[in-house]
């Protein structure tokens, strides 16, 4: 598949992949990627196991996994790219757990984990966060 | 109108046909050929030598298409959203050597295919996380 082949493309860096089928093993494959500072893989398949692949990507500084089945694993190894500005997890499920994982994370400018179920306790750990420019936590679906 | 690098032709009706007028254009460094119906007219489009950027987007490219694609290697930006593109030839546009910009956004690409170099590395170790 096209993701696996991509690791020979030795100047890409960015990368949008969104509205497709890749799923934990696709982004296997997109995380051998050399290079790529801004990936888009919203609306995909990919899951707390895909997660890890991706935060083995330290060049990244915008990163879209919308719409995915990330929880709060997922967003526990996402929390550990700390070269991340822009960060959109919205209508994953990462909790209010996976929202004190992220809160933890540092240089963050633009921030969506809007439906995610985070709660208060979820609120309160994000609203600590110093640096956010941007930031969405709507309960409320958005194109 | 030889001095033209950007030309931008948008939600047109280019359609194949039109696509052979276009590639007579040389000089075209940047191109837009959103929404204009084009599924085979891409093998034109790549004889044109200066092309640096391509917008694709909402036609109706297949995996023939991305192929011939693919032979273009000054292309540097290339936005192939919302065509149909699947996991067979899509492979091919690793090729493009010179890509630093690539949207294969609302396709039909998934996770892997049998010749994907991983298929016989095993498992992926994970450590003890899962």
């Amino acid at each position: 598949m096209v993701a696996s082949e991509m690791t020979q493309m030795p100047k890409i860096t960015n990368l949008n992949l969104r509205s497709n089928q890749i799923t934990d093993k696709g982004a296997r494959y997109i995380s051998e990627i050399a290079g790529i500072t801004d990936l888009n893989l919203a609306d995909n398949a990919i899951t707390n196991e895909g997660a890890l692949y991706i935060s083995r990507m330290l060049g990244i500084t915008n990163l879209n996994l919308r719409f995915n089945v990330i929880r709060t694993t997922g967003a526990a190894y996402i929390s550990q790219m700390q070269g991340i500005k822009n960060l959109n997890l919205q209508s994953n499920r990462i909790g209010e757990d996976g929202a004190r994982y992220i809160s933890e994370m540092r240089g963050i400018r633009s921030l969506d984990i809007g439906l995610n179920q985070i709660g208060a306790i979820g609120a309160k750990h994000i609203a600590q966060m110093q640096g956010i420019e941007n930031l969405d936590l709507a309960d409320k679906y958005q194109m | 109108m030889n001095g033209i690098e950007t030309l931008n032709l948008s939600s047109n009706q280019i359609r194949d046909t039109g696509t052979f007028h276009i590639s007579r254009m040389k000089g075209i460094k940047n191109l837009n050929l959103q929404s204009n119906e084009i599924r085979n007219g891409v093998n034109l489009v790549s004889h044109m030598p200066k092309l640096t950027s391509e917008n694709l987007d909402s036609n109706g490219i297949g995996d023939d298409d991305a192929t011939i694609l693919a032979q273009i290697q000054e292309i540097t930006n290339l936005n192939l959203r919302s065509n149909q593109i699947g996991n067979t030839r899509a492979q091919h546009l690793s090729s493009m050597m010179g890509l630093t910009s690539l949207n294969l956004s609302s396709n039909h690409i998934r996770h892997a295919g049998a010749s994907a170099p991983f298929e016989s590395a095993g498992s992926y170790d994970l450590g003890s996380q899962f």
